[in-house]
């Protein structure tokens, strides 16, 4: 009986060593740059967005969009909330992603969270926020 | 001449007549004599006659409602008179006697109140962890949902007082609703589960039984148990009472249980750095509140039992993580106790009745339940779409699931003779979902199944035992649809064509389905001597896909994972193959097992490698079906040696997927690990009495092999320490356990739990107290 159980716990081992080997689980690794996070973003200006990515096999693509963060509560006024959102094919082990996004004026003032979505060629996904105020000065709606 | 000589051989019978007496000498009326395959009732001076064709050595069996039973063999060569006394059921040996299942064709372990009280973890899974085989996935503070062999969620079917436990499938962000400290008795069944249960019980089923029969008069037990890390809080008792022909049970349970701490002071969630102000899980205290009321009715052979719980419990989700990374979420309002959105509620509401018609050779046991399983997820409104405003009636309510479950079993018992019984039954199931809240996650559902089963089981000898089951399901499922008309015009403002916004919006499709499985299984139980016992089980099992899998279509609240269902999946199924091998004598106790599932269509999320084009939406995940295999053995071995103990505990899982491209692991894959336990008696003293002093060691080895977007988890060691004494007060002897968790604070990741994917490490070190004191 033991002879059995050493068996089949040998041949699990074995089985455990051998694959493993091609399957690629590892996520990409993302590194946002600019904007930081909390920092501010007048209206009319231009959010710089530089953000380093890499990956052990080969990057996919990546999505890159930005959306209000106030929860909702939403400021009845001429300003609209404002979206933005790009998704780009990538190829090889590292990349460097840049956008030069305008920020218009008519942009309702607030929290946004940016959010860089990246994924591999083995369908591995990794995502980074930073939370920018867009607007004047930071004062809480 | 042949004829007629065949004639007289038939009728050339032996009689064996007898009288039955108790223990005074009283006759017995209508005692009931099995001998060999004939039996009779005796009359009202305790007299049977039986008339038997052929002189043997047979097995002769007299049972009696009230007497424990007697077994025997008789040589019968010519007319015998024989004579018996019964023995009256003590009272202490009735509790005991009346509960005691028949041994079964397979890998069972049992578990008794006292066990889950020395091994408690917060959670009923936290208290099983211990066994070979089992896991707590932890969620949060004090709550867990158990797997087996790698297998939870609907996948392993938790059963209490003969129902299924319903509202697994509502996600892995809520615990199993189940009170901890007042579960009577576990069975831990393995590798099987299916012909008795059905769909969901394939790692096997954990058989909760709080339909206990108390002893007579009042007794009760009152508890207290205390955690340090999250201050934790539990109280607890239960009364029984019983006179005659009636029983009573109340229990009640309250916990309360502050943030908890980890031994660390920031963790890194996607990519962000989230400071923790001591340690403190900001929002993740809780409470839970339970009561349970039982009516019991026994008279002569007929049983009845009426039950009635409550399981109603709070708690909060850690903030800083739910969702995109929060640093001002995790600031602490220097209120540990306090539950701020987000956060979750859970109830559950179960009626049960059951009464048992228990005729000798003939039983007939009847169930039928109400359920109501309902969730809440509260969060402060927010949404993406501009034209959506927050709901005027419960503005909070982000999410809101309640799912009704009516259930009728009907099933009968018969002992063809002293090796042969066959059991049958009809079981129906109807099950209701509804949803609501600001958001939409699951979709509104009805099922109906319907399902007749039958087990026959074969005494072949005294050392071999053979058991088999046939059982088929009818399924019926209804899925509502669901357009999202905020969708749709978000999508148009955002200039996306129509195709789209309807691919999209469509939030569930409809889904109209009936599924017909039949299932298999075979059990044989050997035994070479009274210490060790082999068994060996092949089973077929299944599950249906549930209403998500089939349906859904939308991001998966906080994991940015946008879940698309598939209407055409197949009904998962495939089989298990589970030997366990136990022995026990004075001074080892061994228990070890081996198995192999294997799954043709194993329901699972492929990622699609396209992008979501909803808000915080990633990827898009496909629901999918693959073949797929679990491997494993573990063990249980347990030597006593004068006032030591030492116990040790092993577990080797291995799993894959087997996929059109790669062969990945399967998710939640329980890595590698070991206990270690050593117990040291000491003597007992005028105050303490049967002092234990316990070292544990618990140890799991690193997992690298994960599924895809699961994280690879670092091994850990950790060491715990326990006291535990009966004291004696007078006539009152209190139960107290002492502990330390986690002795040196180490900062470890547990791999399959909740908090695994925020980057959340487990408990620091806590210290424990729980005192028992029975009246």
């Amino acid at each position: 009986m033991k002879k059995y159980i050493v068996l089949l716990f040998v041949s699990t081992l074995i089985v455990a060593c051998e694959s493993s080997e091609e399957l690629d689980t590892q996520k990409p690794e993302i590194n946002i740059l600019t904007p930081t996070e909390h920092q501010e973003i007048e209206l009319g200006q231009t959010i710089e967005f530089v953000a380093h990515v890499s990956d052990n096999v080969a990057l996919a693509s990546y999505k890159l969009e930005i959306h209000r963060a106030d929860d909702g509560h939403q400021h009845r006024s001429e300003s609209v909330p404002w979206h933005f959102e790009i998704v780009e094919n990538l190829s090889g082990n590292t990349a460097e992603i840049t956008h030069q996004i305008p920020v218009a004026d008519t942009v309702l003032e607030g929290h946004y969270h940016i959010g860089l979505f990246v994924i591999d060629q083995s369908g591995n996904q990794n995502q980074q926020f930073v939370e920018v105020y867009v607007g004047e000065e930071d004062h809480q709606h | 001449m042949c004829a007629l000589l065949s004639y007289s051989v038939i009728h050339a019978q032996i009689s064996v007549q007898g009288k039955i007496t108790n223990s005074s000498g009283d006759p017995i009326y209508k005692a009931h004599i099995d001998l060999g395959e004939l039996f009779t009732t005796t009359d009202q001076q305790g007299y049977f006659l039986i008339q038997i064709d052929t002189p043997h050595t047979y097995p002769i069996r007299i049972q009696k409602e009230g007497f424990m039973s007697l077994e025997t063999q008789i040589v019968v060569s010519r007319d015998t008179i024989v004579s018996y006394m019964l023995w009256e059921y003590q009272e202490e040996l009735e509790e005991i006697i009346v509960q005691s299942p028949p041994k079964k064709a397979d890998n069972r372990q049992s578990l008794s109140q006292e066990d889950l009280h020395r091994n408690y973890g917060g959670s009923l899974a936290a208290s099983l962890a211990q066994i070979a085989g089992l896991e707590a996935m932890a969620i949060g503070s004090q709550n867990a949902k158990p797997s087996m062999r790698g297998l939870g969620f609907n996948r392993l079917a938790v059963v209490e007082n003969g129902f299924k436990q319903e509202g697994q499938q509502w996600g892995a962000d809520h615990g199993l609703e189940m009170d901890a400290l007042q579960t009577e008795k576990v069975e831990v069944i393995k590798g099987t589960g299916t012909i008795a249960y059905g769909s969901d019980a394939i790692a096997g089923v954990l058989q909760i039984n709080n339909e206990g029969i108390p002893s007579l008069g009042t007794h009760g037990m009152g508890l207290m148990n205390f955690q340090s890390n999250n201050q934790s809080v539990a109280t607890s008792f239960h009364l029984t009472h019983r006179v005659s022909e009636h029983f009573f049970k109340w229990k009640a349970s309250y916990v309360d249980y502050a943030d908890f701490i980890v031994p660390t002071q920031e963790i890194v969630y996607l990519n962000t750095r989230i400071p923790l102000q001591k340690g403190w899980m900001t929002n993740t205290a809780g409470k839970e509140a339970n009561a349970f009321f039982q009516w019991g009715y026994l008279k002569d052979n007929f049983k009845s039992i009426l039950t009635w719980s409550l399981f109603d419990s709070e708690s909060g989700f850690f903030a800083g993580a739910h969702g995109i990374p929060s640093i001002e979420n995790t600031q602490s309002d220097d209120n540990r106790r306090d539950i701020a959105l987000p956060l979750q509620t859970a109830k559950h509401f179960k009626f049960t009745y059951h009464a048992l018609w228990d005729k000798i050779h003939t039983v007939w046991d009847f169930r039928t339940a109400y359920q109501r399983n309902h969730r809440q997820e509260k969060s402060v409104f927010h949404t993406h779409y501009p034209n959506m405003v927050a709901p005027i009636k419960n503005p909070d309510v982000e999410l809101d699931f309640l799912l009704q479950t009516w259930d009728t079993q009907l099933a009968h018992q018969y002992d063809w003779n002293f090796s042969h019984q066959t059991r049958w039954g009809i079981q129906y199931q109807y099950q209701d979902n509804s949803v609501d809240g600001y958001s939409y996650l699951l979709p509104k559902y009805h099922r109906t199944n319907v399902a007749l089963f039958t087990m026959h089981q074969w005494d072949i000898s005294d050392k071999n035992k053979l058991e088999w089951g046939i059982r088929a399901d009818y399924f019926h499922l209804s899925i509502f649809c669901f357009f999202d008309g905020f969708l749709y015009e978000y999508l148009y403002e955002k200039g996306y064509e129509e195709n789209q916004r309807m691919a999209y919006a469509q939030r569930s499709q409809s889904v109209d389905k009936s599924y017909f499985r039949a299932n298999y299984s075979l059990g044989y139980s050997f035994y070479p001597s009274s210490k060790w016992r082999h068994n060996i089980t092949i089973a077929s099992h299944f599950r249906m896909p549930n209403a998500m899998e089939l349906s859904a279509n939308g991001l998966h609240h906080g994991a940015f994972r946008h879940e698309q269902g598939n209407p055409n999946l197949k009904v998962e199924s495939g089989w298990a193959w589970d030997w366990n091998t136990s022995f026990e004598n004075t001074q080892w106790k061994l228990n070890a097992s081996a198995y192999l599932y294997y799954f043709s269509n194993y329901i699972f999320l492929k990622p699609s490698g396209q992008f979501s084009i909803l808000p915080h939406g990633g990827q898009v995940y496909q629901y999918d079906q693959s073949k797929a295999w679990i491997t494993g053995v573990e063990w249980d071995i347990s030597y006593t040696w004068n006032q030591w103990r030492f116990q040790t505990v092993w577990e080797f899982l291995y799993n894959q997927q087997l996929g059109e491209i790669a062969n990945y692991p399967l998710p939640f894959s329980t890595p590698i690990n070991a206990q270690a336990q050593i117990a040291f008696i000491i003597g007992d003293d005028i105050f303490f009495k049967k002092n234990e002093i316990t070292f544990h060691i618990k140890k799991a080895w690193a997992q690298h092999r994960i599924a895809p977007n699961e994280l690879p988890t670092s091994g850990y060691t950790i060491f715990d320490l326990q006291w535990n004494s009966h004291l004696s007060i007078g006539n009152v002897q209190p139960y107290c356990q002492v502990g330390i968790q986690n002795l040196f604070n180490t900062q470890y990741f547990l791999h399959n739990s909740f908090y695994r994917a925020l980057e959340i490490p487990a408990w620091g070190r806590s210290i424990t107290f729980l005192l028992k004191i029975p009246f």
